[in-house]
């Protein structure tokens, strides 16, 4: 993807998202009015509660026929919709440079924006308040949170200056997640979930309260090995190299990254994150609904 | 099909140059990224199988290198379907035009080295027939008709009468020979001195020869004509100018018992008794007797058949040439004619062509580089 270019979606997978929505199973909206369900009271159609009247209640929102009953007054109280923030955590490593041989133009950070690009849309549509943080090697690349068309340029913005370099950041640099992402907020991370620190990362956020939904993006390369040659195999974040037969090490590879890939999923929903595998060579939306359509429920 | 130069195949040598241009690539691979490195094992790769990339380029390029190869072995082609249209020949002398007619249709040739067609014009008779029409049988693939024309009576004969492998139809046309040379005996001619004896007898053989008496004798300065036969029987040694005649290619009867090796017996007695030896001296020869010349001292002198005896030595009767063409008609059974191999040269020559075509195509092509 051309850095240049605007974040296309495809029309199709724009045609699929109305269907899908951001449903967080714990967020809860805190302020304003929104599609969520909030800790709020107010004035609403869900019932919440009633409560003794208390002097500086307006007198409308006193239960009269409940007057009559027990000659006391109450207010009759309703939940509030409130909107949520909503945080799209791409990992732009050297890792996400990583592309397929059969579509060497389409890498998985194009794949990760063009998601995150997907997410924006959906919390716009909710009118929920969104925001991106970036993680490469030299550092977190973030937009406030906001809500609005023009936050979604801002989103845009970052999204296409994105470059993928460097190695897991060290924690301390991390400190700005921590101080923007509130707890109750919904994190969607989007990644190889390669990196032990961006999993330690994310569990961490999911401890501290945060809602976290992790979707993993892989290659298609990383799914099938179709290598049948001999390869210079190379870890583009440690530059640490590896010659090996595509034919003779591709059984055995099969093997390992399905049980890490079954180990790294334990440990997710251990800790309460919602995961989902989404492929380079799927279109944009099939994750999002596996990731929406299991986690949205609440 | 065999090679006639099987020594070139060691150009397939050649084979390890795209083999190994072929093998050494995949070493070259850039690094791929690949970001699950991890769950790769390192290990040993159990054998390193030989694999070669492109191997379609590859498959031309040997290809191409075992045409060239195959080239420099010369392979020939046996067998086949031999062209075995009816042939015609005409000895030269015949009116080859005359004979042909109207039929232009058929493949007419003259009988001569060569065998070329009749509209080349008639060759001048430089081989026996006997022997062209040998080699004709030969050159002609087995079955192919053959029709002979030849003049009656039949020159240019030889040793043998033809023995052909096929059935010829055989077609004398009646056609005067040449005017037949008259073999005219040789003459005597006395040098030097001579006893009055031997010129007797000397001169009783000219008259058995040709009827004509001894021309007279000659100085020592004055060599013999061709065509005669000198006669130097003096004491004296033979003198330089007869000497000079005689290497030149003259033949000259020399006193008995004259000096020199190598005389071989040309003419023997009843008794077996040598009585005329030669050798050679330069491209004439020396004659002598074994005796002085007379009818006491040779008694083979008075034999009647003596001069006859003693000119088949030193001019031996001429060949027949001629014979009635009608019982020199070709005997059957002569060796098969081996088929002449066909060479391959050409073909392999269009194929190598091709076969270079596509391998440029093949190594050219855009998709190459993107596919490596």
């Amino acid at each position: 993807m051309s850095r240049n270019a605007p974040i296309a979606i495809p029309d199709d997978v724009r045609s699929r998202l109305k269907a899908l929505r951001l449903l967080p199973r714990r967020a809860r909206g805190a302020h304003g009015i929104g599609q969520h369900a909030s800790r709020s009271r107010g004035a609403g159609l869900e019932f919440a509660q009633y409560r003794a009247y208390e002097p500086g209640d307006e007198l409308r929102q006193i239960d009269w026929k409940l007057y009559a009953r027990s000659d006391r007054f109450f207010v009759r109280e309703s939940e509030r919709e409130s909107p949520i923030t909503t945080w799209v955590l791409i990992d732009a490593t050297a890792s996400a440079g990583q592309h397929d041989r059969a579509r060497p133009e389409w890498s998985r950070l194009d794949h990760a924006c063009a998601t995150a690009a997907c997410l924006v849309e959906l919390a716009l549509q909710q009118s929920d308040r969104f925001g991106v943080i970036a993680i490469s090697g030299e550092g977190v690349q973030l937009v406030p949170a906001g809500h609005g068309a023009r936050q979604r340029d801002r989103v845009h913005l970052l999204l296409r200056q994105l470059q993928a370099r460097g190695s897991w950041p060290p924690v301390t640099s991390l400190a700005p997640i921590w101080e923007r992402v509130q707890a109750g907020d919904l994190l969607v991370a989007l990644g190889d979930g390669f990196d032990e620190a961006g999993i330690v990362l994310l569990e961490r956020l999911a401890a501290a309260r945060r809602e976290v939904l992790h979707l993993q993006l892989l290659t298609a390369e990383e799914r099938d090995f179709p290598f049948t040659d001999g390869h210079r195999f190379r870890d583009p974040e440690t530059g640490e190299e590896l010659l090996g037969d595509g034919r003779a090490i591709r059984e055995d590879y099969l093997a390992r990254f399905e049980t890490a890939q079954r180990a790294l999923q334990a440990r997710l929903q251990n800790s309460g994150i919602v995961h989902a595998t989404g492929y380079l060579d799927q279109p944009l939306d099939q994750p999002l609904r596996a990731l929406l359509g299991a986690g949205g429920g609440a | 099909m065999s090679l006639l130069f099987p020594l070139g195949l060691l150009a397939l040598a050649a084979w390890l140059v795209p083999l190994l241009i072929h093998l050494a690539r995949r070493h070259q691979y850039a690094p791929l990224d690949f970001a699950a490195l991890r769950w790769l094992r390192a290990r040993i790769r159990p054998r390193q199988r030989v694999r070669f990339d492109e191997w379609p380029l590859l498959l031309v390029r040997l290809l191409l290198l075992a045409a060239l190869a195959l080239l420099l072995a010369r392979p020939v082609l046996h067998g086949g379907a031999a062209d075995t249209h009816p042939v015609t020949v005409v000895a030269p002398g015949l009116d080859g035009a005359a004979l042909r007619g109207q039929n232009v249709q058929g493949d007419w040739r003259w009988l001569a080295p060569g065998f070329p067609t009749l509209a080349e014009g008639a060759p001048a008779p430089t081989q026996p027939l006997a022997s062209l029409l040998r080699e004709l049988d030969q050159t002609l693939p087995a079955g192919t008709p053959l029709t002979v024309y030849i003049p009656d009576p039949m020159p240019g004969l030889d040793g043998e009468r033809p023995r052909l492998s096929r059935a010829v139809t055989w077609q004398p046309v009646p056609l005067a020979p040449p005017a037949a040379r008259v073999g005219t005996p040789p003459r005597l001619q006395i040098g030097g001195s001579i006893a009055e004896g031997e010129q007797r007898v000397l001169a009783a053989i000219q008259r058995a020869w040709s009827d004509q008496p001894l021309s007279p004798a000659r100085a020592a300065d004055t060599a013999p004509d061709d065509g005669q036969l000198g006669v130097w029987l003096a004491a004296a040694p033979l003198p330089a100018a007869w000497q000079a005649w005689v290497q030149r290619g003259g033949s000259v009867l020399v006193a008995p018992g004259a000096a020199g090796t190598g005389w071989m017996p040309a003419l023997r007695d009843a008794h077996g008794n040598v009585v005329l030896e030669h050798r050679t001296e330069g491209s004439g020869r020396l004659l002598r007797f074994s005796a002085a010349l007379s009818p006491t001292a040779l008694p083979a002198v008075r034999d009647p058949g003596f001069p006859r005896q003693w000119l088949a030595v030193i001019a031996a009767p001429a060949a027949p040439t001629l014979a009635p063409a009608a019982t020199q008609a070709p005997l059957r059974g002569a060796a098969a004619p081996v088929p002449a191999p066909r060479e391959l040269a050409p073909w392999l020559l269009a194929l190598i062509v091709l076969l270079f075509a596509l391998e440029r195509v093949m190594a050219t092509s855009p998709r190459r580089g993107a596919g490596a």
